[in-house]
């Protein structure tokens, strides 16, 4: 379904992604784990095409996304739906056009339509009667909400991807957006790939979970196998232990440098 | 539409006031020059001239790259900077035809159309000091200026805004979709985006007036 092949990707000589490959399965939900910083969004960004990798390719359902022409990328990606880290609302649109944006740009759906979308699509993150607001009134936990009504509310959704799902929401509105995702994968069939640095959340939502240090993807494998894993650095990272390996290392790299 | 709301009807107030105070300065000063002379017969014709030519499309345009270019960039910037220009490219549209087109397009209809107000304005302000301190009439002043101005300087002053508008626009465009670096970025880029402006919109103007003055005589 989802395949990335040796990617490499510098930013100003910093280089984020070093050949990293990761293979996500066909209705999987595959959380991304690691700590900030460490290219989990970017690696979220070159399934979609919004970055392009320096070498290695992306392929989405057997097409290679970093080759495709603009109509085709574009094509492809309302097959896939983005939920942001801020939830990047568009600040000039109402509740209502923000989540309506595809479908009245892409479609030849009818008003009447579009509005009975979004009204679904609101409705389906437990949110009604806010259409006409602006994104500036709403909260964190209903921003994310509605950037992910956004993110759905395409006809023919086969793969949504989270970045950071519940970074910044109190505890109860992160496990609520926990149970939102577990619900649209179950009820929309979707493959999903979440990156996250809340473990709480990765345990329940995923599948399997990889964890990416250093531009590469160290470990993978089940919630349990990740839980039980011997693997000094994921050992470090799960249990949020400020002493390990990976302090270790970044410790003597600056060292090195200094 | 909305775009042009903004850069144009917006920004009718600002031109309005820069370009009479300058046209009412200009005829002072030439008249100050000029009256050694008895030569106040001359201001209409300056006041036209300087106006058409040169300082109603240099001024216009640089109020617009202060005033619209810079908000521009910055509305672009932010955009950048949280996300909302990928979320565009994640729901299937270019942010180039979506964001840079309508703002090209609304400034290069907008500054032509401010710097003949602002000639006009400009004029007036001349006007204004010849028929109450520098004892001109009337009729004599609008003719003097009608009689000293050609099709070809009105022409060259928009031929210049035309490339001014360019200008203003690729810049601050350009300048915020490469935003980066959160709030702290977007005001850099917005810096940089007026200083580009300004210094391009005068060089394009030493470039044409060069060019209209030695080419078309």
């Amino acid at each position: 379904m989802i395949e990335l092949k040796k990617i490499n990707k510098n930013f100003q000589n910093n280089k984020v992604l070093n050949d990293c490959s990761l293979k996500i399965n066909k209705g999987e939900t595959m959380v991304i784990i690691g700590r900030s910083g460490v290219g989990k969004s970017v690696l979220l960004k070159h399934i979609i095409g919004i970055l392009q990798p320096d070498s290695g390719d992306v392929f989405v359902d057997g097409q290679s996304v970093p080759t495709l022409k603009n109509k085709d990328l574009n094509k492809l990606r309302l097959e896939i739906g983005m939920l942001f880290q801020g939830a990047a609302l568009f600040d000039s649109l109402t509740v209502g056009e923000n989540v309506g944006f595809l479908l009245r740009e892409h479609t030849s759906a009818t008003n009447e339509l579009i509005e009975k979308r979004v009204k679904e699509s609101l409705a389906t993150v437990g949110l009604r009667g806010i259409e006409n607001l602006m994104p500036v009134s709403l909260s964190g936990g209903m921003k994310k909400r509605v950037g992910l009504a956004r993110a759905i509310c395409s006809q023919d959704l086969k793969i949504i991807l989270y970045d950071e799902p519940t970074t910044g929401l109190d505890p109860i509105m992160a496990d609520a957006i926990n149970n939102l995702i577990i619900s649209l994968h179950d009820k929309l069939n979707v493959t999903s790939v979440a990156v996250t640095h809340d473990m709480n959340s990765a345990y329940k939502i995923a599948d399997r979970i990889a964890m990416l240090y250093k531009g590469k993807i160290i470990a993978i494998g089940t919630p349990q196998q990740i839980k039980e894993t011997k693997n000094p650095f994921v050992k470090q990272f799960i249990a949020g232990d400020a002493h390990g390996p990976i302090t270790e290392h970044l410790a003597m790299e600056s060292q090195e440098l200094s | 539409m909305e775009q042009l709301n903004k850069v144009g009807v917006n920004s009718i107030l600002i031109v309005f006031l820069v370009t009479i105070f300058t046209g009412v300065v200009i005829a002072l000063q030439s008249a100050y020059a000029l009256k050694k002379f008895e030569a106040a017969i001359y201001i209409p014709g300056m006041v036209a001239l300087s106006v058409t030519r040169e300082l109603g499309p240099v001024l216009t345009a640089l109020i617009i790259a202060g005033k619209v270019g810079a908000s521009m960039t910055a509305e672009l910037g932010t955009m950048k900077v949280t996300e909302q220009i990928d979320a565009l490219e994640s729901l299937a549209s270019d942010p180039v035809s979506y964001l840079v087109v309508p703002r090209f397009f609304a400034l290069l209809i907008a500054v032509p159309v401010l710097t003949i107000y602002g000639d006009f304005i400009g004029i007036l302000g001349g006007y204004l000091v010849g028929v109450t301190k520098l004892n001109i009439g009337s009729h004599m002043y609008i003719n003097l200026t009608i009689d000293s101005l050609i099709c070809k300087d009105v022409m060259t002053g928009l031929i210049k805004s035309v490339f001014f508008a360019m200008a203003i626009a690729i810049v601050s465009c350009y300048e915020g979709m490469k935003a980066a670096g959160g709030a702290e970025g977007v005001g850099r880029s917005t810096t940089m985006s007026v200083v580009m402006s300004f210094v391009l919109i005068l060089t394009l103007d030493v470039f044409f007036t060069a060019l209209f003055y030695f080419v078309f005589p």
